[in-house]
This record gives C-alpha cells, sequence and structure tokens, in this order.
C-alpha cells in the first residue's frame, strides 16, 4: 500500500510538472465544450446526453495520450530498472501509475461538472441520471486507461504504446456499432464485450452489477496483462 | 523478488486467472442487481404496476413469442420484456408466471401465436455475408383464466409497462366500463347519426343514454366516462348540476363542442348559445362562439350548374380544416399524421380561482386561420385569400387534469328539470378527486355523414380509452413522456454568454492553473539556487 502510494505521488505530480496535463485537459475540454454548448439550446432539453454522446469517442483518443509514456518512458529511459532495485511489486508498480492517470481523468471530468452545473441552472436536470451518466464516464475511463496501461508496458516506444492502445480502445469502442454486420451467434457476444453498450446502459441512470462487473473485469485484465509483461520483462 | 508459490510471469497462471474473470461475468448475467437513480425511477416497475400484479387474485400466465438471437437492436428489447417481466413476477406473489418460446422452427407454436394474433415481423440480418430477411416474433399474450390480451408487437420498450399493465388490468376486472352519453337538446341519435362509432366502442365498453331531464336523478355513478357530443340547444340547469356533480364524483367527460350551427343547405352558419360557458370556465376551458377557417383544409365536391350542365368541382373547403399539428407527447394523438375536422369552434384556456390544473393541447390548425363569428356564409365557392388567414394557430383540441372546483359551490341546487319533481335537499360536492377531461372544439366529426376520414373515430375512441383509465396507468404513461426542456425565458444574450463560458471558461481555467504552477515553481527554483 505504501509502495503503491509512493509511485501513485510521483506520477500524478509529473503530470502536473510537464505540460501534458494541462494539454490534454484544455484540448478535451475545448472539444467537448465546443460539440456540448453548440446545441444546448438547439435541442432545448436539460440533460447532458450531447457530452455523453461525445466523450466516448474523445476518450478514445485522450486517454491513450494520458498513459502512453506510464511503463514505456521508464523503460526507454533505464529508470524501470532503478525501480526494480527497491522491494516493490510489478503490480504495486502497474496499479500506482495506473491510479496517477486516473486521478488526472477525474480531474478532467471535475472540470467538466461545470457543464452539469450549467445545465442544473438553465433547466429542471435530473440529477440522479447526470450522476450516474458521470459514474458511467469515470467507469469507461478507467477500462480504456487499464488497455492504455496495458499497452505501455509491452514496449518501450511511446508512440507504439499510443498507437497499440489507440487500437485496442478503438476495437472495443467500435464493437457495438458493426453488430449488424457480424454473424448472429456472434453479435450478442461482441455486444458484451462493447465498452459502449455498458457506458449506455449507465449513462441512462441505472447502476446495474452486470455493467460493473464489465468495467472492473477489463480494468483488472488490463492491468493484470500488464503486470504479466512488466514480470516478463524483468525475467529477460 | 522472489514468490512462493505462483507468479504473474507464468501464463498458464494468467490463462487460469482471466478464466476466472469470464465466469465471473457469466455468472454476473445470471445473478445481478440494479439501482435506479433517474428522478422519476423511468427504469423501476411503477407503485401502479406493482400494485396491479400483487393484486392477482388467480395465476396469470404470459407466454412470449420471441424469436431467439435477435439482431440488434430487437435483442435489447428482448432483454428489456425478459427484465421487465421477472420483474414483475417478483412483485407477483407466486401469481404471475412467464415463459419465453421460439416459435422459429415449431410449427405447433407458430400456429398458437396465429391464433393469439401475434404475426411474425421481417427484420434484417446479416447472414453470410449478405443482408436477409428473417422472420422474427416479439409478441406476447397474458393468460388469464379462459381470457386472454395480446401484445402483438414489441417495439418500443418504453410504453412496454404501460401496455403490460393496462392489458393485466383489463384481464381482471370483471366488469365492463360503461360510457354514457348525454341525449337530448338536440345531440345526434345514437343508433343512426353515431351508429358506426358506438359500434366499436362497444367492444371494450357498454355505450349508456344519459338523460337528465326527467326526475331529480344525478348522473349514475357507475358510469365512468360521460361523452357530451354536440348539444344544439341550450343545457337547462338541472343538466348542468348534474354534469357538474358528475365531474366533482372523479367522473371523467369528454366535450365534443361545436358553438357553430351550420347550415348546409342554405350555406349559411350562425353561433349558438349553449348557456354553458359559465360553468367550463370553471373547469378552466370555453369553447368560443366562433368557426375556425383553415387554409389548410379538406377537398369537397361542389355541384354548380353552367348552362344546361351540372358540373361538379373539388374544391377546398376551409371551413373543413385538415389538422397536421399534432401534440405528439400525448397518448390520445400519439400516431396522428392528419384530422379532418368540421366547422370547429376554437378553445380557450383558463385558470380557474383555486383550481389545480394542467392543460395539454392536443392539435391545431395551421398559422393560416380565418375566424367567423355571429351570422356568416360558408358557401364553397368563395375566394381564398390568403390574406384574411391571418388568424394564427388555433387550439382545437386539449386535454385537462386535476382537481376541478363545482360551478355550483355556494349556490342552490338547481330546479330538476320536469317541475313535478322536487329538488332533493342534497350536499353539493365543491371539489373534485384527481379527474381529467377531453375538449374538442368539434363534434361533427364522429357522426355518420362526416365520419368519413377514419382518424375522426380513432381519436374519439382513443379520447374515451384515455379517459376511462385510471390514475395508475396514466403515471405510468405520463412518467415515460416527461421531457425536460430548458427555462423558456432564457434571453438570447444570456445564451451567448453561457455558450461562450462553457466553451472557453473551462480551458482557461486550465490555462490559468498550469501558468500558476509553472510561475511557482519558478519562484522555487530561484530561491533554491540563491
Amino acid at each position: 500500500m505504501h509502495n503503491i502510494s509512493y509511485i501513485f505521488r510521483r506520477e500524478f505530480r509529473s503530470y502536473f510538472d510537464s505540460p501534458i496535463a494541462y494539454i490534454v485537459l484544455m484540448f478535451f475540454l475545448m472539444i467537448s465544450g465546443y460539440f456540448f454548448m453548440s446545441n444546448l439550446f438547439l435541442l432545448d432539453q436539460a440533460n447532458l446526453r450531447t457530452l455523453f454522446g461525445i466523450v466516448p469517442l474523445l476518450f478514445v483518443f485522450f486517454i491513450p495520450a494520458i498513459s502512453m509514456r506510464l511503463i514505456a518512458e521508464e523503460k526507454k529511459s533505464g529508470t524501470i530498472e532503478l525501480l526494480f532495485t527497491y522491494p516493490i511489486r510489478d503490480s504495486e508498480i502497474v496499479i500506482g501509475k495506473y491510479l496517477a492517470a486516473l486521478a488526472l481523468i477525474v480531474v478532467l471530468l471535475l472540470f467538466s461538472i461545470i457543464y452539469a452545473i450549467t445545465v442544473s441552472l438553465l433547466g429542471d436536470m435530473d440529477v440522479g441520471q447526470t450522476f450516474s451518466g458521470y459514474l458511467g464516464l469515470f467507469l469507461m475511463g478507467a477500462a480504456y486507461l487499464a488497455i492504455g496501461v496495458f499497452a505501455s508496458s509491452i514496449t518501450e516506444n511511446q508512440i507504439v504504446a499510443f498507437i497499440v492502445a489507440l487500437a485496442i480502445s478503438f476495437f472495443f469502442f467500435i464493437l457495438d456499432k458493426i453488430l449488424f454486420f457480424v454473424p448472429l451467434s456472434l453479435a450478442n457476444i461482441l455486444e458484451y464485450l462493447a465498452i459502449e453498450y455498458h457506458f449506455q446502459s449507465i449513462s441512462r441512470g441505472v447502476i446495474d452489477t452486470r455493467n460493473i462487473i464489465y468495467f472492473l473485469s477489463m480494468i483488472f485484465v488490463g492491468l493484470l496483462l500488464a503486470s504479466h509483461a512488466l514480470s516478463r520483462r524483468k525475467g529477460d | 523478488m522472489k514468490r512462493k508459490t505462483w507468479s504473474i510471469s507464468s501464463v498458464s497462471n494468467l490463462l487460469i486467472i482471466v478464466a476466472i474473470v469470464v465466469v465471473v461475468n457469466l455468472i454476473g448475467l445470471r445473478i445481478f442487481g440494479r439501482a435506479d437513480l433517474t428522478e422519476n425511477k423511468i427504469y423501476t416497475l411503477s407503485k401502479a404496476s406493482r400494485r396491479v400484479v400483487g393484486n392477482l387474485e388467480d395465476r396469470l400466465t404470459v407466454k412470449a413469442y420471441f424469436t431467439k438471437d435477435l439482431p440488434p437492436p430487437y435483442n435489447a428489447n428482448a432483454r428489456y420484456v425478459q427484465d421487465a417481466l421477472a420483474d414483475y413476477r417478483s412483485y407477483g406473489q407466486g401469481n404471475f408466471l412467464f415463459e419465453f418460446v421460439d416459435p422459429a422452427d415449431e410449427e405447433k407454436l407458430q400456429q398458437e401465436a396465429q391464433r393469439y394474433r401475434i404475426q411474425p415481423v421481417q427484420v434484417n440480418v446479416m447472414e453470410k455475408d449478405q443482408v436477409q430477411l428473417k422472420r422474427a416474433y416479439m409478441g406476447l399474450v397474458l393468460i388469464f383464466g379462459d381470457k386472454h390480451e395480446t401484445i402483438p408487437l414489441v417495439q418500443d420498450v418504453r410504453n412496454f409497462e404501460y401496455e403490460m399493465t393496462s392489458a393485466i388490468k383489463r384481464l381482471t376486472s370483471d366488469s365492463i366500463p360503461k360510457v354514457g352519453f348525454l341525449g337530448g337538446f338536440g345531440t345526434p341519435d345514437l343508433g343512426q347519426d353515431m351508429r358506426a362509432l358506438t359500434t366499436a366502442l362497444s367492444k371494450h365498453y357498454q355505450v349508456v343514454p344519459v338523460s337528465t331531464l326527467s326526475g331529480n336523478q344525478l348522473i349514475s355513478p357507475d358510469i365512468g366516462v360521460l361523452c357530451i357530443v354536440q348539444p344544439k340547444e341550450p343545457l337547462d340547469e338541472w343538466t348542468k348540476f348534474a354534469i357538474d356533480q358528475f365531474i366533482m364524483r372523479g367522473g371523467k367527460v369528454g366535450w365534443f363542442l361545436n358553438k357553430v350551427n351550420a347550415d348546409v343547405q342554405n350555406s349559411m352558419a350562425s353561433g349558438i348559445q349553449l348557456g354553458i360557458d359559465d360553468v367550463t370556465r370553471q373547469y378552466g376551458f370555453t369553447v368560443a362562439n366562433n368557426l375556425v377557417m383553415d387554409i389548410n383544409a379538406s377537398m369537397i365536391n361542389v355541384q354548380q350548374q353552367q348552362g344546361f350542365m351540372i358540373i361538379t368541382n373539388m374544391v377546398r373547403y376551409p371551413a373543413f380544416p385538415r389538422i397536421l399539428d399534432f401534440n405528439t407527447d400525448q397518448p390520445i394523438v400519439k400516431d396522428f399524421k392528419e384530422l379532418a375536422l368540421f366547422f370547429p369552434s376554437s378553445i380557450d384556456t383558463m385558470t380557474p380561482p383555486g383550481g389545480q390544473l394542467e392543460f395539454t393541447p392536443l392539435f391545431r390548425t395551421s398559422e393560416l386561420t380565418k375566424i367567423q363569428a355571429g351570422r356568416f356564409d360558408i358557401i364553397p365557392m368563395g375566394q381564398i385569400r390568403r390574406e384574411d388567414f391571418n388568424g394564427g394557430a388555433k387550439m382545437l383540441g386539449a386535454t385537462i387534469t386535476g382537481t376541478f372546483h363545482s360551478a355550483y359551490a355556494g349556490k342552490q341546487v338547481p330546479q330538476p328539470t320536469d317541475t313535478t319533481s322536487v329538488a332533493p335537499g342534497r350536499d353539493i360536492i365543491t371539489i373534485s378527486p384527481e379527474t381529467r377531461m377531453v375538449v374538442i372544439g368539434d363534434g361533427n366529426f364522429v357522426q355518420g355523414q362526416f365520419a368519413f376520414g377514419g382518424t375522426g373515430q380513432v381519436l374519439f375512441l382513443n379520447s374515451v380509452d384515455w379517459l376511462s383509465q385510471d390514475s395508475d396507468l396514466m403515471s405510468i404513461r405520463s412518467r415515460e413522456t416527461t421531457i425536460r426542456p430548458l427555462k423558456p425565458d432564457i434571453s438570447d444574450a444570456t445564451k451567448q454568454t453561457v455558450k461562450y463560458a462553457n466553451m472557453f471558461g473551462p480551458p482557461a481555467l486550465v490555462l490559468l492553473l498550469g501558468a500558476l504552477r509553472w510561475t511557482a515553481r519558478r519562484n522555487r527554483r530561484k530561491g533554491g539556487i540563491r
């Protein structure tokens, strides 16, 4: 626990000491703000549906950018070898780094609560549903991030990590949109695997254990694979 | 670091863990829980449904004919139906059972579905690299004793609960609801003018003529809905009182009123006084003494003498407006696209003192209307000049729900029409329970000579259905159609400010934060150097 919190603090600080956090936050908020505000008054609905519609796609691009350097960079610079000399488990390194990036996503979502506050001032927003939507965004972000951490753990090139994470994330993103083109026997399985299918279920305003189990599984498997990749490298 | 028994770097260990995760997910699909965070609990079985299913006194079986492995998005509907039925079962105290069957390969089941009027529908499926049509069953039947109710196609899950609960209610109620029609006062004859309509109504209701002209009787309490269709003569005080007290006891009233008497033979029309405005004003509405003409109108045949010949012409007749503008959120006109009305009068709504009423418009004319009042000609061949049609959109149908206040509060019980009987010394009920009305500014559309369009009859039947439902069912329906618009009075300047503040505010905040941290770090570093 102590080790995780050490890694967490070290990583989280480095996000805000470098321009990465600010660039990610700024661009993310600019794009989501633009899409959200450009038709809020046109649709005339006191909900965040447009935001919940655009953020899943933004996550596919932005989260790999957050996660790409986490492990790959330390591999490249060799500082990971230094970490290995400490009595820290691989899983602790992975979890600590994961939580630091997750904290950045939380910061990002906290900024976007400004939109929710705006809407609640302009109309009678369903607070429960909005809360559920944000929980969905958090879980979805956490799942994409686990993919990103895994991608970062298998290479020492940040660009490669970014592209691998983007490709896997996009695969899970697109799954529920291509169901029409796959044979029926596969469609139900692919739909269950689709990230957005579960997100949409939660963003309606219903917290369902089936969706929660799915997201926790995604996170768990992603981090497990990352730990695995890290331990393999050390074994070399 | 040494690991004693197992290592994460072992591939076989990894596979075992992943397999466990898969199993956990599979189990999770069977054992699950839900928490509905929406304000109206949209995704939870409503109290009304729970009560209805909890009060079942005998076994009710639902047989759902659903094709297995439906393609998306239909598979989501199937899952929703399954979840919803499971919810019903959990509140059914053992009397609610359901089963899913797939009639795809079984001739017997297909015939059975056919018997219950459940037809397969065509859906597009991708198979072997080509789009194929697949016959899919998505319907269900509720069986209760020797009665059954069918929901032939579950297309939109949003009103599934409504359909289910109303079907259960219909199955389990043992009395056929009664619909009364006010007689006399020049109202159309039930057996002749409105025969088509009463025939259609009698499938679900018992049609009862209501007369208030003899004795000192009020309207029988076992009548749930009273229809007042186009009286042409003023109502007397006793009748108005009887209607008022009917409403105060929770009765539902459908008003189908024209305030213009059109004499087609002589092509003249004049306003009629029904003497009910003082009463209806208390219920939040009046039907104006006018005729609403709309450029968007039905065509009629007009015969014309030209020399030796009689020529028949099709002409647009503004006194027969074609309605295209419907409030599709309201179940009565939900699926309406068009409706023909005949010599309609417009409806004004008002909030009566002390009343707690909610008005919902059903439909209105186009913007291009001409309002006629008094005595005027209605010759079909008159030139239609667009500039005359500047009356704006007029509401011709509305529903009113809430608690109504009696028009006779603090007054004497009026004298019965039949002067030989005596005014009863009864108490006047002054406030109604939660109840509702439908007001349509036309009563012609239900009658023989005009009821050729078809949608008019649907409008009437839907109105009666809507009126006769109990508030339980309405609560399910209205809950699902809640829309949450933004506040209507936001100025354009505010909109612009809000828009740009939200677009640029958060990124600017991030920039500021970055600048602050950078300055702080630089200062610290400088300090360190000194």
